[in-house]
């Protein structure tokens, strides 16, 4: 996903970025749909604006440097790429640090107290705007079908096209919230919560931090690794050595900035934004930002002066 | 007509993408770009950048099971 937002700035390339909308789109339509019928229940990440604004553009930052979103740095590790084992290390560190440890009274003040609501409840478009969810979910989906239709991306080199994967990764995502809601766990994917459970479960053995979602996460190098090998693309490869700090520090600074905002590219961006919650709509703008910000500077403006 | 090499094994996103980027613009028009690489998003994106920006692929082959090799002809 990084690769998503970055490719809209760096090559004008949309491709990704319509996938990405695609999955959202799919996945409330479904949602929205299971939730009308009593299949699943919809809980959302309440909202901090602060902690929306502030964390999503650290996490957007953290990710630039670290070369990969949450979900990307855990399948690059199964895929040999050692450089994705040090944002990894950074990124789990900081994400408990910053939910249990010394990084928490940073987060928390940064966050503040007390979070937006409207009416006594999460807000979300739908009861910000007072319509009925389905007006916005219409709305959006027929956006994301015409812009697919009129303007599609560039097909990808290999194996499956973008459109096909977007479509693909939204029904997932929507079956997620429902396989988790029967494990009493009311909410879709999400990778930087169970990143921060695994760590806290290894190391304090914290008995309530395994919920479904960690053996998801747990699941994603297994199966890279799996597909890499089936297509005889499985290597181990490292950048120079000089490209570790910056990955580790990229880590650290998308731990905290994820934890801070209430979820990664996946719990607000993938999870969040398909239930529309405010706090899921913000903090992904602000990744976004964040991303753009960090390639821009760190990347862009540095490779012109070389 | 001028051949440059770029060797980009071990560079990540947006490293490659970025580099190609800046190299073909030092290149005249029907020079080519031999591009090294191990990453494989990398390859998905360059070429899509040059197929979007009018660039020729001319040449896109694995060297080792992770390793690639694109030429780019300047159009």
């Amino acid at each position: 996903m990084n690769t998503a937002f970055r490719e809209v700035m760096v090559s004008r390339d949309a491709a990704l970025f319509q996938a990405y909308l695609v999955a959202v789109a799919v996945q409330a339509v479904l949602i929205q749909l299971g939730a009308s019928l009593g299949l699943l229940e919809m809980s959302l990440i309440p909202f901090y604006w602060r902690a929306a604004v502030v964390g999503g553009l650290i996490f957007g930052i953290g990710m630039t440097l670290a070369g990969g979103c949450t979900t990307g740095t855990w399948y690059r590790v199964g895929e040999g790429m050692v450089g994705s084992f040090v944002a990894l290390l950074g990124f789990s560190l900081s994400a408990s640090a910053t939910r249990w440890g010394l990084l928490r009274p940073l987060g928390l003040a940064v966050r503040g107290s007390t979070p937006l609501e409207i009416g006594g409840e999460v807000p979300t478009l739908a009861n910000l705007l007072n319509v009925n969810p389905w007006v916005i979910i219409g709305l959006v989906a027929a956006g994301v079908v015409v812009w697919v239709l009129r303007r599609p991306g560039k097909p990808s080199l290999f194996g499956w096209s973008w459109g096909k994967t977007g479509l693909l990764v939204g029904l997932l995502a929507a079956a997620a919230w429902y396989i988790s809601g029967l494990t009493g766990r009311h909410y879709g994917f999400s990778i930087t919560g169970p990143t921060a459970n695994m760590v806290n479960f290894a190391i304090a053995r914290e008995p309530v931090s395994l919920s479904w979602a960690v053996f998801v996460v747990l699941a994603i190098p297994f199966g890279a690794f799996a597909a890499a090998k089936w297509s005889g693309e499985f290597a181990w490869r490292a950048p120079s050595p000089k490209k570790f700090p910056q990955q580790f520090v990229g880590g650290i600074l998308m731990g905290f900035g994820a934890v801070t905002a209430g979820g990664c590219n996946i719990g607000h961006g993938l999870t969040g934004l398909s239930a529309f919650a405010v706090s899921s709509l913000v903090a992904t703008a602000f990744t976004i930002l964040g991303v753009w910000t960090g390639t821009y500077v760190f990347f862009m403006r540095r490779a012109r002066g070389a | 007509m001028t051949e440059r090499t770029l060797d980009l094994h071990g560079a990540i996103c947006p490293d490659p993408l970025l580099q190609v980027q800046l190299t073909m613009r030092t290149l005249a028009k029907g020079d080519r770009l031999v591009v090294l690489l191990d990453y494989p998003l990398a390859v998905d994106t360059i070429s899509r950048w040059a197929q979007g920006n009018g660039h020729e692929m001319v040449e896109l082959g694995k060297t080792s099971s992770s390793g690639w090799r694109l030429v780019l002809l300047r159009c």
